[in-house]
Order: structure tokens, then C-alpha cells, then sequence
């Protein structure tokens, strides 16, 4: 059996205007999820009611072995959670924040915590109030990565950092993975930023999981094919094949189920393959989106 | 419960209030040490000073620590911590009850002290008593509604609405047959109906207390 580090199971929440539906994800122990959708997809409702802070109306969540929100004090013990929208006390320096995460967690690794604040120029006695957006990120992950957690949860940490800042935050999330009992979920709308550092990845768009997989077989399976038609004819829509865009006799077909065999089916149909290309994982969740929302339309 | 976590959280709010607290405490002792002058307008004016006192230190405590927590966006700092809401509500309410209480009671014990001592003006200690407490109604409303509504123009509103109910409080004291006589004597003279006033004050601050714990635990999102 798989030791899952996160497990949400049918998981539902009901607002006036939105509803998380059906949510199940899981994230094996020791690995990174990219959960990636676009502004008010429920990526931050749904990891809300991971931490016990929201509660759901429906299914079952399991974050390293607790049930939530019943046992959030005992996950929390063992959870980092930091989000863009998360901010430390104006009023307090970045040494009083320490001591103050280090009165509470036993775990607190102060050698840690110091090379941290140097690898991330920081100083220990500046106040917050006085530190630009990036610093504050950085002065926020900080406490929770010296505390060692088991369970990273980040909830968009590289918004509105500039390139620099999000290098120094995805180096240091690559270096606590060195460590294989540890786990990170990690949402974003920024697909570069996942596709450099995750293992697993999820999309999400108005409130469903639209495709969750490991990174690797999103590589794989989503492929554009480009393609030249014989005469004045629509390309065939084949198995596996989720959008055409045809101009004339030239057409482009996405496919979320790539295997050899497809460009092999189009050349036996008369169509001249010209090219079989690769996505981004950018190009990737857009065309995800897009189908989803065609398909919800349809 | 957490406690030692709890009392940590206390701690910080009033290490982060503590400008606000140093300053109150100051005028406070002022205020009350005016008194003991015994000059009629200086007296008057650090009776006034001293309720004013605890009027803004009950308003600001739970300004600083509870709404500006939300407003600031501090919460989810605060909530990533390993603490239920039940711990989260008990370290809002100690630390704000506490603060105010180390700085209320001093001032009020001063104040009705130095005018019970005095053997002659004995007769305002029970006005001076429902006065003293209206800061603290005020406190405990804005506390209960600051902490289950998470508005500050829901604890503003109840703020204000309870400082306009006690001008009514003020009119029926003042129709209290005898009570001009009574405050002319040199000892207390406890009326039923100011007895019943104190007792729905003390009423309402428990009351405000105890049912904040009951929404807080009804609800189901804390951010």
C-alpha cells in the first residue's frame, strides 16, 4: 500500500456562488504536487479545508494519517503551510518571529533557520513592516522551513516575486526533497514554476479536478500533431484526439492520449504528418481547461 | 487544549500591544493619582480621564489583536499554528480579558478607593460603579462580536449602539426616586434598581464571553 501524505476523497464544499465538487487527490509521501489552476478554481478553498481551516460539506480528507478538520491540531504539528496571501506581524522583527515558532515547535532547527536567513539576505533584526513583498515571502517561508515540517503546503509562495526570488524559493524546495519522508503541495498558477519542481500534477478549473497525473505521463500523452490534408476535407477526429484547428488543408490535432500509433492511423487515412511536437505544461493545462469547459458547455 | 501554546499566543498579543498598553496604564496612574489632589475640577477631570481610559483600552486591545489580525492578513499565520478554534478563541478572549483587567480593575479600585476613603462622597460609589462598567460591557461586546463576526464595522456598530443604550441607562438611574439624596451621602447606598443594573452588566460581560464560544464552535471556516 502506498503511504499517501495527502488523501481527499470525494470532497465537497458549497458557497453561494461557487461549490468545490467531487475533490479527490492523493500525493504519495516523499513526492511534489503541482496543483495548478487558474484564479478562483478552488485551489485555495481546497487547501484551506486540507489544513482543517475550512471545513468541507462533504467526503473525507487524511493529511499524513489525520482526519480533517477532526485532527488538525495533531497535523498541523507535522504540516508547513505558507500562502501568498499569509503575512507575519508588521510590528515584529524576523528574530522575534523565530523565537516565537521556536517557543512553539520542538522540531525548530536554528542552524537551519540561520543559513536560511543568509542564503536568503535576509536580517534577523529587521522588522516586517519594513520588508519588500519577495522579502516577506521569503521571511514566511523561512518559518516554516526551519520547523522541518513533514508536509509542506504552499499556496501560491512565487506570486508577484520577481524571477531571482522564485529561483532561490524552487532551488530550496528541490533541497527539503532530498529528504525522501517529506512532501510538498504546491499550488500555482505559474506552470513553469511546477513543472521545474513537481513529481504530481493537478488541474483544477472551476471547482473539479480536471486531470491529475505524475508529471511525466502529462509529458508524454499530451502531443500536437500537425498535419497536411489531401484535399478540402475535414481531418478525422480519431480516439485520443481532444481539439482540432483547421485552416484549409493544414490542421493542427491535440491529443491527451499520444501513443505511435496515431500519426500511423492519420497517414493510413491519406493525411500527411508533418510534425509530432511536444507541450509545455503551460500549453498543456490551457488545452485541459479549454476542454473541460467545452465539454461542461456541451 | 494546547495550553502552553494558548498561553504563548497570549503572550505575543500583549507583547504586540504593548505600546498601547504602556501608554494606557500611564494616564491611568495619572488619572487616578489626580484624585488623590482632591481639588474638585482636577478630581473631575482624572475621573474623566480614567474612564476615557478604559473606554479606549477597550476598544484598541481587541482592535490590535483580533480585527487587525484579520484585517492584516496575520490570520492564516496564526491559524497554520497547531491550535483547534476553541484554543484560537480561548488565547483571543484570555489575552484581551486579562490585559484589560490588569489595567481596569487598578484604575477603578483607584478611583472608587480614593472616593469611598474619603468618608463624605461615599454616595456616588454606586453611580461610579455602573459607570466603571460600562467600559467593560462595551469591551466584552467588542471582543464577542469582533471575534464571531470577523467585522469591524459589525464591533464598531455594537460598540456605539451599547455606548447610546447607556444614556438610557443614565435617564432611568436619574428617575430612581431618592437617588439625588443618595448621592449626597457620605456612604454607599446600594438601591435595588442600581443593584439590578450592576447585576445585568456582570450579566452581559459573562454572557458575551460564554456565547462566543458557542458560534465559534458552530462555524466551519476560519479564514
Amino acid at each position: 500500500m502506498i503511504d499517501l501524505a495527502i488523501e481527499l476523497t470525494g470532497v465537497g464544499k458549497d458557497y453561494r456562488l461557487f461549490s468545490l465538487q467531487d475533490v479527490s487527490l492523493a500525493l504519495p509521501t516523499g513526492q511534489i504536487m503541482g496543483f495548478i489552476g487558474p484564479n478562483g478554481a478552488g485551489k485555495s478553498t481546497t487547501i484551506r479545508i486540507l489544513l482543517g481551516l475550512v471545513h468541507q460539506d462533504r467526503g473525507e480528507v487524511r493529511v499524513l494519517g489525520h482526519r480533517m478538520p477532526a485532527e488538525q491540531v495533531a497535523a498541523k504539528w507535522e504540516v508547513g503551510f505558507a500562502s501568498d496571501d499569509m503575512r507575519l506581524y508588521d510590528g515584529a522583527t524576523i528574530e522575534w518571529h523565530m523565537r516565537f515558532i521556536r517557543s512553539i515547535f520542538p522540531s525548530w532547527d536554528q542552524a537551519y533557520a540561520e543559513t536560511l536567513l543568509k542564503r536568503f539576505d535576509l536580517r534577523a533584526e529587521h522588522r516586517v513592516k519594513g520588508l519588500s513583498h519577495g522579502q516577506r515571502v521569503k521571511a514566511t517561508l523561512l518559518m516554516v522551513l526551519a520547523r522541518r515540517p513533514r508536509l509542506l503546503v504552499l499556496d501560491e509562495p512565487t506570486t508577484g516575486l520577481d524571477p531571482v526570488v522564485r529561483q532561490e524559493l524552487l532551488r530550496e524546495l528541490a533541497a527539503v526533497m532530498q529528504d525522501d519522508g517529506r512532501s510538498i503541495l504546491f499550488s500555482s498558477h505559474n506552470t513553469q514554476d511546477v513543472e521545474q519542481i513537481s513529481d504530481q500534477i493537478a488541474f483544477i478549473d472551476r471547482g473539479r479536478i480536471i486531470e491529475s497525473r505524475d508529471k511525466e505521463t502529462f509529458l508524454e500523452r499530451w502531443r500536437r500533431i500537425r498535419v497536411e490534408l489531401p484535399g478540402d476535407v475535414r481531418l478525422p477526429a480519431l480516439p485520443g484526439i481532444i481539439d482540432i484547428q483547421q485552416a484549409g488543408r493544414l490542421a493542427v490535432a491535440t491529443t491527451n492520449e499520444y501513443d505511435g500509433q496515431l500519426p500511423r492511423a492519420y497517414e493510413a487515412a491519406g493525411v500527411r504528418v508533418h510534425a509530432v511536437e511536444s507541450m509545455t505544461l503551460e500549453e498543456i493545462f490551457v488545452s485541459n481547461v479549454q476542454h473541460s469547459r467545452e465539454g461542461a458547455t456541451a | 487544549m494546547t495550553r502552553s501554546l494558548v498561553w504563548r499566543l497570549i503572550v505575543k498579543d500583549w507583547y504586540l500591544s504593548r505600546s498601547t498598553l504602556a501608554v494606557i496604564a500611564v494616564v491611568g496612574a495619572l488619572s487616578v493619582g489626580s484624585l488623590y489632589l482632591r481639588q474638585g475640577l482636577t478630581s473631575l477631570l482624572g475621573m474623566l480621564t480614567a474612564l476615557f481610559a478604559t473606554i479606549f483600552l477597550g476598544v484598541l486591545m481587541p482592535q490590535q489583536t483580533i480585527l487587525n489580525e484579520r484585517k492584516r492578513q496575520n490570520l492564516a499565520f496564526m491559524m497554520s499554528l497547531p491550535l483547534s478554534a476553541r484554543d484560537y478563541t480561548t488565547a483571543k478572549i484570555l489575552s484581551n480579558l486579562l490585559a484589560f483587567l490588569a489595567l481596569w480593575l487598578p484604575i477603578t479600585i483607584g478611583m472608587i478607593g480614593t472616593v469611598a476613603g474619603t468618608g463624605l462622597y461615599g454616595g456616588i460609589v454606586p453611580l461610579m460603579t455602573v459607570a466603571a462598567l460600562a467600559p467593560f460591557v462595551g469591551f466584552a461586546l467588542f471582543v464577542a462580536v469582533g471575534l464571531v463576526t470577523e467585522s469591524e464595522t459589525a464591533a464598531l456598530t455594537t460598540m456605539a449602539a451599547c455606548n447610546v443604550s447607556y444614556s438610557f441607562v443614565w435617564l432611568f438611574i436619574s428617575r430612581i426616586p431618592g437617588f439625588l439624596h443618595d448621592l449626597g451621602s457620605p456612604v454607599a447606598i446600594w438601591q435595588p434598581e442600581i443593584q439590578a443594573i450592576v447585576a445585568g452588566e456582570i450579566g452581559l460581560i459573562l454572557g458575551s464571553f460564554g456565547l462566543t464560544f458557542y458560534f465559534q464552535s458552530q462555524k466551519t471556516d476560519f479564514i
